[in-house]
Formats: structure tokens, sequence, C-alpha cells
């Protein structure tokens, strides 16, 4: 044959379906891009030096395998759809001569083609806005943009290995199904005869039964520690299913749809059920795959949204000063630790600097881990995840006044108590080595200040005021008769605000640290000064990099979305274009086709973002707890996060809707 | 006055930027009276797609005009047009054009549906018809479960079923075997008895043969045309076929 045809024949196939193929070359663009942009920020040598650069780096790496994983599954996908749509083509060309080596080698010519546009063009649409990605990221973290214009060689390396093997891989399944393929078969059309879908019991069940599970775990998890170690669970239940009921219970619906004869032999209704009907088979994996996408984009984008938004609360939670010091002290010491001395020398060093001290707060506080026992705490612990385990905290009443200004009378043996879980508690019973601690509860309260570094520790708490420093001491005893090596001390801290600026506050921070070697200050265990400016910078490195993790992956999946949608509506278009012809043909007026085509896609539309909105309203409680890992218990930011987030893709869903419906239309009503 | 009158019926189609220009129909003239059934034949690309198109309302004619019961195709307003397709004439096709998403009985009550009729008055509607055409047995199955003798009966049951002035077929046997063309060519009989109008194109002297009435078309005239008259089959069909060896052999010479 002559030298140059393949190539040639190659690039018309994809000239002709372009239809089909530019959606898919512009997939591998933008997934390429996307993969080399974390792949050079990941690879960047001056983004390793900043301080936070680790939460960037992991940040990255999780973005890489994800987008991967995704580029993998996702042009997999495409391609057998692509495949499908092109049977008869294929077939013909080995009817009119051509033998299957032959058409193996226009595949091979296109798959070059394919490969080529979308790796350099995703190159070079990464490289272009590796740089703007690179200030937004930067601006999320609140770090310094530096200067210039990079160009990664390890981005380049990677982009141009997976795709060329993912795309090698597809290469492989379309020869594959070629040299399988009988020419008789592929041209024979393929909408022939399709079964009507029978009711299947089975898989409602399971559905309803998976579904039911997830939302049962959403709602019912009580503890942030349990919701993370279930998170995974739930998501897998609901996945499932979404799966099952797309499949079965829209058929269901459909069908007592169809009994209902006043509904169904209605114009509008009469072409839309049986439309969805004869197609939901097909339909519902695609609905599936759109609504969990969706599901997806709306969890990530509105989760991490609200913990970047709510970075200054977090923080202020982590850093309640400007100034903060955290003394451990050595209860067995002679020589206790004198908290007045410091306080003087700490003011001195205020002053020295020209400040004011605005507040000072100081405060002891002990914590430790127990377990969750049948009606007391106890000391027990099995050391694996998933243990019932929470965190207890102990401060006197006197420094209970001074943190919120409230008068309390205790007794030895009452305690004022706050439960992150909501748990409500008469009694509390500690059992801890050889001590048994019996607290009734006189109080139980709605919300306690923020104690030490507590919420760091990504697990509920129990906050209790006792009456004084004894009570203190002898549970602290307690403890360390059953924790021994490992058990906690009393932490002492103060909490200082002046009227400095960030940066002498890091100064002052400096000298304070410098008093540890003092030897009026007493004996202690460690002495540990911290200030909020600095770890600022550490929060909105996590904080900022998981935002932009969420909408980065949320644009991918966004993507995905869009793309999916497309197919089906052109597809779908091509498929029902001879129906409306003969609808025409028997006296369906064109305005009717346009309402008709309308309300059938609409359902078949708004179904997966509505299923996706109630996936989100229930895994929101879920959700929430998650966040207070984080130290983010701002439940309405979260909910005005979610919420806008919700609106925003359901706007951007809206967009995409009209698009595809127009191009649906155009196809169905050309003559 | 006659049901159907076609009168200097002329269609010209052109190309997209108006170069080439193709003459469909260049002057067609024949009626056709209520009860009657007529058959028009012709060779492919004489046109005879185009007529029924025209006549269906589904293409507008370059020139000349279409009467039904009088009323000028053209006047019917472009909104109106469905409706007025769907309550006056029922469409019979080669390929059936049945909608596989819906069940026998569904695409027979379609039109009805279209034009928001009752399930009540469906029922009363379709019953004696389904009868009548031998298909009460498999209203409740799909197209692809059944045979194209049933899906064409399907197709003549839709198109009946809105009592349509005439019912227009488009080489209705084209796809069928023998057997199922000598029942539906029976079935044309027996409703064209009853009274229904029908104006059939096709390529097949069996089926003309049928008719009361063969129109010939050709180069977008109507050429000739034979009456049965008192013939039968056999006859009729002989008269065809001299027609027809007549319209490709001698035909030319006076072209």
């Amino acid at each position: 044959m002559r030298k140059g045809l393949f190539p040639s024949l190659a690039w018309q196939n994809l000239r002709k379906n372009g239809k089909f193929y530019l959606p898919y070359i512009l997939t591998v663009i933008c997934t390429v891009a996307g993969f080399y942009i974390i792949n050079a920020i990941a690879s960047d040598k001056g983004v390793s030096e900043l301080r936070g650069a680790s939460y960037v780096y992991t940040m990255m790496s999780w973005g890489n395998f994800i987008i991967s994983i995704f580029a993998v599954i996702f042009l997999l996908y495409t391609n057998s759809f692509l495949m499908k749509r092109r049977n008869k083509e294929l077939a013909l060309y080995n009817i009119l001569g051509m033998e299957k080596r032959h058409i193996a080698r226009v595949l091979c010519y296109e798959a070059f083609y394919v490969a080529f546009m979308g790796i350099s063009g995703g190159l070079v649409c990464g490289i272009l806005l590796h740089k703007l990605v690179t200030l937004i990221l930067f601006k999320l973290l609140h770090f310094d943009v530096p200067f210039g214009f990079k160009v990664s060689s390890v981005g380049i390396e990677a982009s141009l290995i997976l795709f060329s093997v993912i795309i090698g891989v597809t290469l492989f399944f379309n020869l594959i199904r070629i040299g399988k393929a009988k020419p008789i078969e592929l041209l024979k059309s393929t909408d022939a005869g399709e079964r009507e879908p029978k009711s299947k019991w089975l898989l409602t069940l399971v559905g309803v039964l998976a579904l039911g599970a997830g939302y049962y775990i959403a709602l019912t998890t009580k503890t942030a520690l349990k919701a993370l170690e279930l998170y995974f669970l739930a998501v897998f239940l609901v996945i499932i299913g979404t799966y099952c009921l797309f499949t079965s219970v829209s058929i269901v619906i459909l069908k007592l749809l169809r009994k209902n004869r006043k509904i169904y032999y209605k114009t509008k209704y009469f072409i839309g059920i049986s439309g969805m009907m004869y197609r939901m088979k097909q339909n519902a994996v695609g609905l599936a795959n759109i609504c969990i996408l969706s599901t997806m984009v709306l969890v990530m984008v509105s989760g991490t949204l609200s913990l970047y938004l709510g970075t200054e609360e977090t923080l202020k939670e982590y850093y309640p000063g400007q100034i903060n010091l955290n003394v451990t002290i050595n209860a067995e010491s002679d020589r206790k630790f004198n908290d007045e001395v410091l306080k003087e020398k700490v003011k001195e060093i205020i002053s020295k600097n020209r400040g004011e001290i605005t507040r000072y707060q100081d405060y002891s506080y002990l914590a430790f881990t127990v377990g969750i026992g049948e009606g007391y705490f106890h000391t027990n612990i099995e050391r694996r995840l998933g243990a019932e385990i929470m965190q207890v905290c102990f401060i006197t009443e006197e420094d209970f006044k001074k943190l919120t200004g409230k008068e309390v009378n205790l007794k030895d043996n009452e305690i004022l108590l706050f439960d992150t879980t909501g748990e409500k508690r008469d009694k509390v019973i500690l059992k801890t080595g050889d001590y048994t601690f019996d607290f009734t509860v006189a109080e139980q309260l709605e919300s306690f200040p923020s104690i030490g570094n507590l919420a760091l520790y990504m697990v509920d708490k129990g906050y209790m005021v006792v009456k004084d420093e004894k009570v203190l001491y002898k549970i602290y005893e307690g403890q360390k008769s059953a924790y021994k090596d490992i058990a906690n001390n009393i932490e002492w801290v103060a909490v200082i605000d002046t009227d400095l600026m960030e940066d002498i506050q890091v100064k002052c921070a400096v000298e304070i640290s410098n008093l540890s070697s003092e030897d009026s200050i007493g004996e202690y265990k460690s002495f540990d000064v911290g200030t909020r400016a600095q770890g600022s910078v550490e929060i909105y490195a996590l904080n900022g990099g998981f935002l932009f993790l969420g909408i980065f992956l949320g644009l991918i999946f966004i993507m995905a979305t869009v793309l999916i949608i497309y197919y089906k509506q052109i597809s779908e278009g091509y498929e029902d274009k001879s129906r409306f012809e003969i609808m025409q043909q028997v006296g369906l007026p064109k305005k009717e086709i346009r309402s008709s085509i309308h309300a059938q896609i609409l359902i078949v539309f708004f179904a997966p973002l509505l299923v996706a909105a109630i996936h989100v309203a229930f895994d929101f409680k879920l959700m929430i707890k998650l966040l207070s890992l984080f130290a983010l218990t701002n439940v309405k930011l979260t909910m005005l996060c979610t919420i806008i987030t919700l609106l925003g893709f359901a706007v951007m869903y809206g967009f995409v809707y009209g698009l595809t419906a127009r191009t649906y239309y155009k196809i169905v009503s050309t003559q | 006055m006659a049901l159907l009158e076609v009168r200097n019926l002329k269609k010209v189609y052109t190309s997209r930027f108006g170069g080439n220009h193709v003459q469909a129909l260049s002057d067609v003239n024949f009626t056709v009276e209520a009860g009657e059934y007529v058959s028009i034949m012709g060779e492919s690309g004489s046109g005879k797609t185009t007529l029924l198109n025209i006549l269906a309302a589904l293409d507008k004619p370059t020139g000349g005009e279409v009467l039904l019961s009088g009323m000028n195709l053209a006047n019917v307003k472009d909104m109106d047009i469905a409706a007025f397709r769907r309550d006056n004439i029922g469409f019979v096709f080669q390929d059936f054009n049945l909608l596989d998403t819906f069940s026998i009985k569904d695409n027979i009550f379609l039109p009805l549906v279209l034009a928001g009729k009752s399930y009540k008055e469906m029922e009363h509607r379709i019953k004696p018809l389904a009868a009548k055409l031998g298909i009460t047995d498999i209203l409740n199955k799909y197209p692809y479960e059944v045979s194209g003798g049933q899906k064409q009966r399907t197709a003549v049951c839709r198109a009946l079923i809105t009592n349509p002035q005439i019912i227009l077929a488009d080489e209705p046997t084209g796809s069928l075997d023998s057997k199922a063309t000598d029942q539906l060519l029976n079935l044309f009989e027996r409703i064209n008895e009853d009274g229904q109008t029908i104006l059939m194109v096709t390529h097949s002297v069996k089926a003309a043969s049928h008719a009361k009435r063969v129109l010939f078309i050709k180069d977008g005239t109507v050429y000739h045309q034979i009456y049965r008259g008192n013939c039968s089959f056999d006859e009729m069909y002989q008269k065809i076929s001299d027609t027809l060896t007549l319209l490709t052999t001698g035909g030319d010479r006076n072209a």
C-alpha cells in the first residue's frame, strides 16, 4: 500500500471524529498540564527551602498520586467509549479490504497523534500555567512569591512517561479489540433490541442497605476519631449504594410512573419516561459516576475551603496568645517551679522592648488519655486505632476563674464538665491504676476555653474543673501510678498579648526562651515558647495546601464530569435523532420536541446533582467531626462554605447542562 | 370535490450555496377521490418520495399547490402543521418507523397521546382496530420482539387510529417477505373497502396491482395512469408490467 496512506488516514479519522476526539485530546491536555504542575511544584527546590514546605511536599505527592490514578481510569474509560462509537467505521475498513494489521497501523498512528498533541499541548499549557498556579498557591500559603520562570525537567519527564504509558495501554486494548472483532458484528447497529430492564429487587435491597448503612454511620458517629476511622467505610458504602440505586431504583420508579396512566399518557412524560427507561441500563452507571464525582468535588472543595477560611480561628486555638509559654512541671521535685518570678522577668523583657502587656493569663492543667468503659473512664487502653479513647483535662477552679471570670465553689468530689462529644453525664468515674475517683458533675458546661495545645490532639476531649491543686495533684499521682514512665505531667501555660509588632514579638519570644536557664524560676521538665506569628506560617502552609489540593483536584474531577456529560449527550443525541424524526412524522410539533427533550434531560441531569447534594447533607455531620480534628469547630462557617460550594457547583453544572442540551438539540433537530 | 388535489406541483432542490439545481418534480397534477386506493409507481429518483413528503406536509413545494379536502396545505401555519398531519394523515413506512422505546400498544397510542386524548378513549379506539389487524396478542410486546409483518400491521394500526382522511404509504411492502406482503396487501384492500382512502408509493408491481388506480411518474411528472376497472389482479399485474416496460424502453423517445 501507498506509504503515506496510514498516517494521513489516521489524521483524517481524528478530524472526522472531531466531535468525539477533540474533548478527549483536551482531557489529555488538561490532565497532563495538571500532572506536570503538581510535579513541578513538588520538585521545586525554591519551595523546599521555605518554612512549611514539608506540608506542601506531602500534599503535592497526594495530589500526584490521585491524578495518576484518575488519569489511568478516566482515559481508559473515555477510550473505550470512543472505540465503541467507531465500530462501524473500522468494520467498514475491514470489509473494504484493509487487513486487520493495516487497521492496527492506522490505530497506532492515531494513538501517536493523540499522544503527541495531548502530551505536548499539556506540557506547554502546564509550563505556562505553572507560574500562575505557583502564584495562587503561594498566595494561599501566605508564602512570599518568588521571581523567575522555571521549567521543571522532572515534571516533563514524569508526564511524558506516565501519559505515554497510559495511551500505550489504551492502544494495546484497542488492538486486542480489533483482533478479536468480526466485521459483520461490528457493522450491525449497536442499538437494536435492547431488552427492557427488569426491576432488580435484590440490587435495590443491597443499594438501600449500603446507602442506609453509610448514612447511619454519618449520622451516628459521635467521636472525631471514630469519624476518621469510619469515614472511608462510609464513603465506600455510599458509593456502592449510589451505583445500586441508580441502576435499580431508577427503573423501579420509572416503572411505577409508567403504570400511572394519568401521568404516563401525557405528551411530555410519554416520550420522556419511555426514553429514560429504555436507556436507563446504560445511563445508570454514567449517572452514578457523575453523582459520585460531583459529591467528591463538593466534599473536597467545601471541606478544604472551610478549613482555609477558618485558619485564623484554628490559629487562635493552637496559639491563644501572641506569645505562648509552656512549662512542663516536675511534680516530684522539691524546688518548685516559680511562676511568679517568671512572670516578672517576662514583663521586664516586654517593657525593655518598649511594649506593654495587654493580656497575661496563666494556668496549670493536667491532660492524659483514658479509655472509655461502661460508665467510667479507665487507663487500661489497648494501643490500637479505633479503641474507644478520649483525652481528659483537669484544671483548678481558681484557674478556671482566671480564664473565664466565672466564680465556682466546688466540693472535693465535685467537677464542672465539658464533653466535646456532647454526651450528658451525671458522674465521672475515673479508674486509674490503684486509684479510683468518683466525681459528681455539678454542672455540664456548653463550652470551654482552649487549654494549652490540646487542640493539636485529634481526639475527643473531656474538660473538667476540679476544686484545687490538691485534687489535681491527686489525679496526677493516680495517673502516674497507671502510666508510669509515659505518664503526662502537669503543664503550666502562660498566654501573653502585647502591643508589639510581630517581628518584635518573635524577638521577645527568643529572649523569653533564654530565661529557661535562669536558676530562679525553679526546676521544670521542659520550657517552650511559641509565637502565633511563626505558627501562622505553618498552619497556612498546611491549610493552604489542603485548599489548593481540594480546588485543583476539584477542577480535574469537574472536567471529568463535564466530559462524561458531554459524551452522554452527544451519543444519545445521535440515538434519539431517528426517534424524533419518526415522532415528527407521526405528528409531534417541533415545539413539543424541545419541551420533551428538556423534561427528559432535566430529570436525567439533575438527579445526580440532587443525590450528590443529599450525600453532602448527610456527610455534613461527619465532615464537622473531621474538621474538628484540625481544630476547626466553626459549624456556621463550614455550613456556609458547603452551601456556597453547592451553589457554585450547581450554577456551573447548570451551565454545562445548557451547553450540552443545545448540542443535543442541534444533533436531534438537523435533518 | 376530490379529497386530494395536486396542481402543477413543482419541487426544485437547491444546493446549500445555490450552485446546483435539481428538479425533483416538474409539473405533477392528479386528484384522489374519497375512498380511492391509488398507487404511484416510478423508478428510483423519479420523485416519488419527494411527492409523498410534500403531500404529508413534511416538505414544501417550490411551486403549485396541494389541497386536502379543499384546504391548501400551504395555508396551514407552521405551528399547526404537526397537528394537521396528526389529524388528517396516516403514515405507513417501508421500515415501519416504530419506536423501540415503546411497546406495540404505546407505539399505536403515540399520535393519540400527542393529540392529548384520554386513556379511556385510546383504549376504546384500539380494541376493534387491533382485532381487525390481528395484533391483539402482541400489544404488550416490544417492536424488537415481533416479526416484520406484525411490525407493519402495528404501523398500519398507528396510522388508522386517528381516523385520518387519507393513508400515505411509502413502500409499505419493501421490507416484508412475500407472505407478509400478501397479508398486508389484503389488509389494505379490506380497509379500503371500509371506505379508507389510501395513497401508496411503491416499486413493487405486485403491490401496485392491488390498487384501484396506478399512476406512473417519470422525470417529475405523471406520465401515465391505469384504472383497474374490473380487471383481476393478474391482468392488472400484466398491464402494469407492460406500462413499466414501455416507460423504460419506449418512453425515452418521447421524453
